[in-house]
């Protein structure tokens, strides 16, 4: 297990990082398949010319104008050479406690649960990056009773609304409803 | 998808759903030479497809590149003329197959087939006929800390009556500190398909009323989840 370090009010806390948490991996997954007369079939690329490719026979190249690059390329942000941020497990990353609405509109897209975390309950504002990267993710650590989870993801921009425009607004019939069962999260 | 039929307390109204923009922008990179700007290009690679890699023997590869078919490498191709087709391994002159038939294999934990059903395509169900109605109240708290959200929006009013009839709701999941599982389909217990062929999410609405220069204003949210906060289970020793 990697060791994350975390800096809280000039405190450096360590966690462990599990491996990462996904959908397939708590209720399992669905993958389309192709078939006929029961025998599977591959998917390749069709040319216009008629001839099939297999996937492993298309690559891409990465090219400058004059057709490659024969010097080092230069990645760049604003005009600027652009510099890679070190990897969460090469830096302490800042901490700040924040309250668990802040979670409202942040979109996670990956789920680590944490061991050893000595902080108490509550919600904690940080960045991450597993590699070297351009910029890391927004993350926030949730500390609950007994676990911990790293939630990273991007931030969404909410706003209050008032009164406004003009649109249409009708009655509708309202259904007996039936007492939901178990809310089942295996919709594969 | 920009549009959501919600219903609550017995009325119903087709109200905008809107994207919402990150808080932090894009980083807009560019990967150049002197030369100019690198550009993807898609190329054939030369492999030789005829050949079973397997059978190949180690003096085949050391006399001579049987693997290779290098008249067939470097081909610039246009994305713009390929298309995907689907062909039988065991055809060594690989021609497109047509009427095949798509399935899917739905998996369990360990990685065994469960079921194999007619590939199932989602059509879109927060605009239908039926509302999406508002069923099960959890604390916001609870919800939080229970399901990882995925995806949000924000519901918005076109006119002062659905202005009304949001605030109502935004105000009432407000005082009461509760989030509210949504449900589509005629009885409101389907989960949320945000758009055609779109992946099934369980909905929460989270609404929230404004104070100091934002009074009587508010914010009507959509939380998107496919997945509960939790660790996989550990497998008997």
């Amino acid at each position: 297990m990697k060791e994350l370090k975390f800096n809280l009010n000039g405190k450096t806390i360590s966690a462990g990082l599990a491996s990462k948490v996904d959908k397939k991996s708590l209720y399992g997954y669905a993958k389309r398949i192709v078939e006929k007369d029961g025998r599977p079939l591959a998917r390749g690329i069709l040319r216009p010319d008629g001839h099939l490719l297999r996937r492993d026979e298309l690559t891409t190249a990465y090219v400058d104008p004059q057709g490659t690059p024969v010097e080092a390329v230069v990645t760049e942000i604003d005009g600027k050479p652009a510099q890679l941020q070190p990897s969460s497990f090469d830096q302490e990353s800042p901490l700040t406690p924040v309250s668990l609405t802040t979670l409202v509109g942040f979109n996670v897209t990956d789920v680590y649960p944490l061991e050893n975390v000595t902080l108490p309950p509550g919600l904690y504002q940080t960045a991450f990056t597993y590699r070297k990267a351009l910029q890391p993710k927004e993350a926030f650590l949730l500390v609950k009773e007994g676990e911990a989870y790293l939630l990273a993801g991007r931030m969404k921009k909410t706003a209050f609304v008032g009164l406004n425009v003009a649109y249409e607004f009708f009655d509708a019939e309202s259904e007996p409803q039936e007492e939901s069962e178990e809310l089942d999260f295996s919709m594969l | 998808m920009d549009t959501i039929h919600i219903e609550f307390h017995g009325k119903s109204a087709k109200v905008p759903l809107k994207w919402l923009p990150a808080t932090r922008g894009e980083v807009n990179t560019v990967e150049k030479t002197s030369a100019g700007l690198v550009t993807p290009l898609k190329l054939t690679t030369g492999v030789n497809t005829a050949l079973d890699p397997t059978a190949l023997k180690p003096e085949a590869l050391v006399g001579a590149d049987p693997e290779l078919d290098l008249a067939q490498a470097g081909q610039i191709l246009d994305p713009e003329s390929l298309s995907a087709a689907y062909y039988d391994p065991a055809d060594t002159a690989r021609k497109p197959v047509s009427d095949f038939t798509q399935l899917d294999l739905v998996f369990d934990l360990d990685g065994q087939e469960k079921e194999r059903r007619p590939h199932l395509t989602r059509k879109a169900n927060i605009a239908d006929v039926y509302p999406v109605k508002i069923g099960k109240r959890i604390p916001i708290t609870q919800a939080l800390t229970q399901f990882v959200f995925k995806q949000s929006y924000q519901i918005v009013h076109e006119d002062g009556v659905t202005m009304d009839f949001l605030f109502g709701l935004a105000r009432e999941l407000h005082e009461k500190q509760e989030m509210a599982l949504l449900g589509a389909g005629a009885k409101g217990n389907q989960p949320l398909v945000m758009r055609e062929k779109g992946s099934p999410y369980r909905g929460f609405l989270y609404g929230e009323i404004g104070a100091g220069p934002d009074k009587d204003k508010y914010k009507l949210l959509i939380l998107l989840s496919d997945q509960e906060l939790k660790r996989p289970a550990v497998a008997p020793a």
